[in-house]
């Protein structure tokens, strides 16, 4: 009926062109709010391209680096350390670590003269890809680009290997590693299966699989990242976390997609989980998580200001210099309590956990790093092995089960 | 007009007349259990048992009220189960002395004196509904006369008595005190609000005065580290009601200081305590435990039920919000936490009192075996330099006190116990020194084991 009043006959030109440009304009709004259509996997964009075009095409586990803004990063911590009240008020002190860190500076120069390489300034960014297999050793490639000399294998102690493809010179670096260094501007390093695929970037098709595989990886969020690790859990690994049934987590585990890390000036941890109550379950976690890292912040406080009770000077005599040094750094206990609010700030809130469907995130700030940093220790040091020892243990008794 | 005035003075000045005595028997009727405690006591303690009953059973009435135990009524009977193990100990002692702790005892009171060498001198005196004889139950010897008082020993130092509705426990030579209450005016004197009034859900009051020699510790070797605060350290009070205040006084400003950093790190602790409970409540959504196999089904259904789950969290280890609050006037620190933030202090207290507390008494123990061992090794030498001079060992019946007449030692040994060293010789070339450990007989474990040099 609205066509028939627009169109019709004798309806004039301003109706017409008005019903047009309007039908034009909804079309467009419409378009405009629906979702994308799913999109085909493309070519990863940016500065990693090229290093992940180089990486197994069903990697497990990748890992990207800007090794340049890690390198950036030590230099600023350094910075930051000249920086302290402890030090900054005890010019004895600050003598002695702008000496210590020249000689550090003096040792890396050494070390890039006779590699040819400066750490600080010729690497620029990393891929490391891992592929996951059942029951066989992982493989793995590890591509580097930046400025290398061609020899800088044989300078680290390297062997040269005969054959060498497509004119490349190729030598063993390790266990079953071989390394290469492409136009003095790539490195690549890699067990013997995935070296020529590695090598052949241009033709294979590695890159494509990659951004379907582990999306988020070559997402431009964060495009200032230092460094980001995405783990999608190998279906293998996921079955057979399913079949541990009496051990709390692992059917959460086991409904885990895949996992993301990313470092930049904070840290966020993220999940993609298989059905909405393992989406639940792992928010409770990383709450959890949170909250041990504003706690563990909390109690390290805690323990700094009791050490402060102390009469620190009653220590135990250092002789010579570095004794006086420590002396000198103690007795001025204000410039120590600047120092220790400085580098264990409280902590405002607990860092936030999002859910975006069935995916979970948590964010944390800079000052939040070394609670998280402790509790992953703690955990690799306590829960892993754990865990692992459980298994081994489920595993036999599994074993012999099926002994006749 | 005058008069109306003077009248009115008067009305107030009886008002308060009337007032104030009852006033100062308020923090829950503890004024004549304060008299009965010594005047010289270094440590107070007042506890409120009937407070602890109520904040006990509040515990239980939250839980069943709780979401989850609201939507699964079966886990009353768990909870019921678990409350009646809990109790059964004490419900023996009920059947067995005619009393319950928890239900008969009204308010406690505990004072210390502690001194540089010996057992600290106690008593400790509670009011409470006490059945007939409760003393000569809890007493294991005949009945002795004090102050024509019947009282009973409890074992070789302790002694026991119910005396004017007043059950008392009190070492041997404090318990003709004990049993004579006497104005507290000396005690109240030093520990400032002691009788303050306590409020309904006053729970404990602890006071410590440090005695003198323990301040002199400060200037001992072992004590360097910690000789700001220890020196200067002159009283330390805890309260419990419906929140936690701590309060350190000083003798100086560097002390203070040090009381002040003691306490900032409380506090963080407190706070850093909280998060982690929250945290482990969290752990416990992650885990889905409801999904673990073995767990008796009404069990596994509640714990399923995550909304009610999460919402009972929330009720028990909520969000960390109200932060205590430190204060310093002049020489007096303070902190005072929340409820939520005490939950925060018994995590600290309990890593202190699982990890930090076993390591050192280990440490005394084995600083005490070091020092043992060094002993007895310049005994062994004062020993090798008496054979080289007279060609033997002393003999067995003249023992040690050898060495010491012959100028080999300066005096006669003890072992860190206070225990005399054992000597043995079985010939001129051999000997046997032996230390028998804290409790001075052979054999036993830990600090009573011996130990041995032979020759």
């Amino acid at each position: 009926m609205l066509y028939t009043w627009a169109t019709g006959k004798g309806a004039p030109l301003l109706k017409r062109n008005v019903f047009w440009i309007g039908l034009a304009l909804l079309l467009a709004w419409a378009g405009c709010s629906r979702d994308k259509p799913d999109e085909k996997p493309a070519k990863p964009q940016g500065p990693y391209a090229s290093l992940a075009a180089r990486l197994p095409a069903g990697s497990d586990l990748v890992l990207l680096a800007d090794l340049h803004r890690m390198a950036q990063g030590i230099s600023d911590l350094q910075q930051d350390l000249l920086g302290l009240p402890a030090v900054k008020n005890n010019p004895a002190l600050q003598r002695q670590l702008e000496g210590q860190l020249s000689l550090v500076r003096v040792l890396t120069a050494g070390l890039g003269k006779e590699l040819g390489l400066d750490p600080m300034r010729d690497l620029e960014r990393a891929a490391l890809g891992v592929t996951l297999p059942d029951g066989a050793d992982p493989g793995l490639v590890l591509a580097v680009e930046g400025s290398f000399p061609d020899d800088l294998f044989g300078r680290l102690g390297g062997s040269p290997v005969e054959e060498k493809p497509a004119g490349h010179q190729v030598w063993r670096v390790g266990d079953g590693l071989q390394g290469v260094v492409l136009e003095k501007r790539t490195l690549l390093v890699a067990d013997r299966a995935h070296l020529q695929p590695a090598l052949d970037a241009s033709a294979n098709e590695a890159g494509k699989k990659l951004v379907a595989a582990h999306p988020r990886l070559f997402s431009a969020d964060a495009p200032e990242f230092k460094l980001r690790v995405s783990l999608v859990v190998p279906g293998w690994l996921r079955k057979r976390l399913a079949g541990v049934r009496d051990f709390p987590l692992t059917s959460t585990l086991a409904g885990v997609d895949d996992v993301l890390v990313e470092v930049a000036d904070g840290f966020a941890l993220s999940a993609g989980c298989k059905d909405a109550r393992v989406a639940e379950n792992m928010r409770a976690l990383l709450e959890a998580e949170s909250r041990m890292m504003t706690g563990t912040q909390h109690l390290l406080r805690g323990a700094a200001w009791w050490l402060l009770v102390m009469d620190l000077d009653a220590l135990p005599e250092i002789p010579g210099e570095a004794g006086e040094l420590v002396a000198s750094v103690l007795e001025d206990r204000e410039a120590l309590l600047a120092t220790l609010e400085q580098v264990l700030p409280a902590p405002k809130a607990p860092p936030p956990v999002m859910m975006q469907g069935r995916r979970v995130t948590l964010k944390a700030g800079p000052e939040a790093l070394q609670g998280n940093l402790l509790l992953v220790g703690m955990a690799a040091a306590v829960a892993v092995p754990a865990f692992i020892e459980y298994y081994r243990k489920a595993d036999r008794a599994r074993d012999e089960e099926q002994e006749p | 007009m005058r008069s109306r005035t003077i009248l009115s003075v008067a009305a107030v000045c009886v008002c308060l007349g009337w007032y104030m005595p009852l006033r100062a028997e308020e923090p829950g009727g503890f004024a004549p259990l304060l008299a009965r405690l010594p005047p010289d006591s270094h440590l107070v303690l007042l506890v409120s048992p009937a407070q602890a009953k109520r904040t006990w059973d509040g515990i239980f009435a939250r839980l069943e009220k709780s979401p989850l135990f609201a939507k699964h009524p079966e886990l009353g009977m768990l909870l019921a189960q678990q409350r009646g193990m809990m109790t059964a100990g004490l419900a023996e002692l009920e059947e067995k002395m005619g009393f319950s702790p928890l239900d008969d005892l009204e308010r406690v009171a505990v004072g210390m004196v502690l001194a540089d060498a010996g057992p600290p001198a106690m008593v400790a005196v509670a009011t409470g509904r006490f059945p007939d004889g409760l003393a000569r139950k809890l007493g294991r010897s005949e009945p002795q006369t004090i102050g024509g008082q019947e009282v009973y020993a409890l074992d070789e130092q302790m002694m026991c008595a119910v005396h004017d509705g007043v059950l008392l426990v009190a070492s041997g030579d404090r318990t003709a005190a004990a049993l004579a209450p006497a104005k507290a005016s000396k005690l109240l004197d030093r520990f400032a609000g002691l009788d303050a009034p306590g409020g309904d859900d006053f729970l404990l009051r602890l006071r410590f005065a440090l005695p003198p020699w323990m301040n002199e510790l400060a200037r001992s070797e072992d004590a360097r580290w910690v000789r700001t605060l220890l020196g200067s350290l002159e009283q330390v009070s805890l309260e419990v009601d419906r929140n936690l205040t701590i309060v350190m006084t000083c003798k100086d400003a560097a002390g203070a200081g040090r009381a002040e950093l003691f306490l900032r790190g409380f506090k963080e602790m407190m706070l850093g305590g909280a998060y982690m409970w929250r945290a482990y409540a969290l752990l416990l959504l992650g885990f889905d435990l409801g999904t673990m196999p073995g767990l008796p089904p009404p069990v596994q259904k509640a714990l399923s039920d995550r909304e009610a789950l999460a919402k009972t969290l929330d009720l028990f280890f909520p969000e960390p919000t109200e932060k205590p609050v430190l204060d310093r006037s002049e020489l007096k620190v303070s902190l005072t936490a929340s409820p939520q933030m005490i939950q925060g202090s018994l995590f600290v207290t309990g890593i202190l009192s699982a990890v930090a507390i076993p390591a050192f008494i280990s440490y005394i123990r084995k600083s005490k075996r070091a020092a043992d061992e060094m002993q007895m090794h310049s005994i062994q030498q004062a020993l090798a330099a008496y054979r080289v001079e007279t060609g033997r060992y002393p003999t067995t019946e003249e023992g040690l006190d050898e060495l010491v007449e012959k100028r080999f030692l300066q005096k006669m040994p003890a072992d860190v116990y206070g225990n005399p060293y054992r000597y043995e010789s079985s010939g001129p070339e051999h000997f046997a020194l032996r230390a028998l450990g804290q409790d001075g007989k052979p054999g036993g474990d830990g600090p009573d084991s011996d130990r041995e040099i032979r020759r």
